[in-house]
């Protein structure tokens, strides 16, 4: 029973989801009561630099960075994502009414949730991989040779490729509507 | 390659309907209805990277019209307290208070006003902006001007006044400011208008009252002040109405009492004020003595009252104090008559066949029941 694929995989990711909304919700109750709402503002900008940190997975596997871990590196997207998700969730509860943003924020509730289901298939293409070789009597490291072993055909490949298609769209449109929030911040707000 | 198309495209889309409806997405929240008119011109008030600057508000909102005329150039009320707050204020600073997207009501939007932004020069003259909001009362008659003397900048009250600010002359006219807040009873009325003389000047209570300044009517007139003071008990509404008689000037208990004052009567009223301090025993409820017959004026025990001094009262003789006692308000007199024994024929002829004759005071020789024992 507990190695189960719920309660090895999709339990931890339920919580781990469950927990970011949870610890927003609270995070941003302390400041109001606290009249502390002025940190949610400047948990924009932290938040969105932890966010821009997490596409170091992304740099890592284009090869823009050639050096480290690929494994590291997922762990560090999953890390940064997930606490860049929650300080932009805070700052989404000082009530401005523009919808932009709004909208900005419920895709990145979307993208993170997609992101934990991309987690979740990647374990199990590993497991599937780690089987195979095994089979095969195949030795090598299944993380940093996880895209060469892409021949391995397998229903969770696919999965994978599906899912990508959808996330990385996703992401590029959530860019973009930070972009256009944080641009339109600096054009009609100052900084002072 | 796909994911920067898809990012650029986006980016175009949005940007293009943020600019055509920026109410819409980038607006975060309702304009004031003073500003309905340029709802969808967002640089009609903001300078672009510079967000807010006082010259936007100043090209509608005349800082001279300010609290007189409406922006379309309309004579306001008279007597409005909105000029006073803009006179003289610096022309960068409407930001200072001013804020927009909180909604359509302007109390929403007004922040706290902060005197920091003024300029030293106005900052010290209050009155400048605040004579509307002046008390007329005569405590803020003798104020010259900086509020900030007794008042913070945050809110009138509470506000701390000193005494020592005022001029040596003034501090004995506490009452042309305390007027209103001196009591109305005889005490307050009889004395001076120097509150100092009694009260602190950073609360009224604790006072201290000195009875010496009233030596010059010999402290007879107690009663004028004290009034409501005095018990309505019989034994205070007995005695004069001069209270030093009795009681200290500093407090009123413990108090002495001196029965003499009483001895025109005899001391026969004592129960018309012990009525209270009466025991319920058989001995006191039939008594009718004064209560001095056994009793010291000092304290109630010990008493002075043996019954066997005077006759051992044997188990022949537990009768009502009435039965030989037949005046109550004399106990010195009393008979041995009263009773089927001792009738009176039976008496004498007894005594007088002993040859007795002088028998009419028994308790001579019979100091108790027994008919032989003359004394014991």
């Amino acid at each position: 029973m507990w190695k189960s694929l719920f309660i090895q995989r999709t339990l931890p990711l339920s919580v781990s989801y469950l927990l970011l909304i949870i610890a927003g919700i609270t995070l941003d109750y302390i400041l109001h009561i606290g009249n502390l709402v002025w940190i949610g503002r400047y948990l924009g900008i932290t938040g969105t630099v932890f966010l821009a940190l997490s596409f170091g997975y992304s740099a890592r596997k284009k090869k823009l960075i050639t050096n480290g871990a690929l494994k590291f590196f997922l762990k560090f997207h999953c890390y940064t994502g997930w606490i860049g998700t929650l300080m932009i969730l805070v700052h989404s509860g000082i009530h401005f009414n523009a919808i932009l943003p709004w909208l900005a924020t419920t895709l990145m509730m979307v993208v993170t949730a997609s992101g934990h289901i991309g987690q979740y298939l990647i374990k199990k293409l590993k497991e599937e991989i780690k089987l195979k070789m095994k089979q095969h009597g195949v030795n090598a490291t299944v993380d940093d040779q996880l895209e060469l072993q892409h021949y391995w055909d397998s229903l969770t490949v696919k999965t994978l490729d599906k899912w990508r298609s959808v996330h990385m769209p996703m992401v590029s449109l959530l860019i973009a509507l930070t972009t256009v929030h944080i641009l339109s911040i600096f054009f009609f707000w100052n900084w002072r | 390659m796909k994911s920067l198309i898809v990012f650029i495209a986006s980016a175009v889309i949005l940007a293009v309907l943020a600019m055509a409806y920026p109410d819409v997405l980038l607006s975060p929240g309702k304009l004031t209805k003073g500003h309905n008119s340029i709802n969808n011109d967002c640089l009609a008030c903001h300078t672009p990277f510079r967000s807010i600057t006082s010259v936007q508000c100043i090209s509608c909102h005349k800082q001279s019209d300010i609290g007189y005329k409406t922006v379309a150039g309309a004579f306001l009320k008279k007597n409005s307290n909105k000029a006073l707050f803009h006179k003289g204020l610096a022309d960068n600073s409407c930001v200072e208070c001013h804020t927009d997207h909180k909604g359509t009501f302007a109390k929403e939007v007004t922040k706290p006003f902060r005197h920091a932004s003024l300029s030293p020069q106005l900052r010290n003259d209050c009155i400048a902006c605040h004579n509307n909001q002046k008390p007329k009362d005569s405590l803020h008659q003798f104020a010259k001007g900086n509020c900030l003397e007794c008042h913070q900048t945050t809110s009138w009250k509470p506000a701390t006044f000193d005494h020592k600010s005022l001029a040596a002359s003034d501090l004995k006219l506490c009452i042309s400011c305390h007027k209103t807040e001196r009591p109305g009873d005889r005490l307050h009325q009889s004395v001076s208008t120097n509150c100092a003389e009694c009260h602190r000047s950073s609360k009224w209570k604790p006072a201290t009252f000195d009875h010496n300044k009233f030596t010059a009517s010999g402290g007879k007139q107690c009663i004028n002040c004290h009034k409501t003071d005095r018990p309505g008990d019989r034994l205070h509404q007995s005695v004069s109405t001069n209270c030093a008689e009795c009681h200290l000037s500093s407090k009123w208990k413990p108090a002495t009492f001196d029965h003499k004052k009483f001895t025109a009567l005899s001391g026969k009223q004592c129960i018309s004020c012990h009525k209270a301090d009466q025991p319920s025993d058989d001995m006191h409820r039939q008594s009718q003595a004064s209560c001095g017959t056994c009793h010291s004026t000092t304290r109630w025990k010990p008493a002075t009252f043996n019954h066997s001094r005077y006759f051992r009262l044997d188990s022949d003789h537990r009768a009502n104090c009435k039965t030989c006692h037949t005046d109550s308000g004399n106990y010195k007199k009393y008979t041995c008559y009263n009773c089927h024994e001792h009738s009176q024929s039976n008496i004498a002829d007894k005594h007088r066949e002993e040859g007795i004759y002088n028998y009419q005071n028994c308790m001579k020789c019979h100091r108790n029941g027994k008919a032989e024992e003359d004394d014991d």
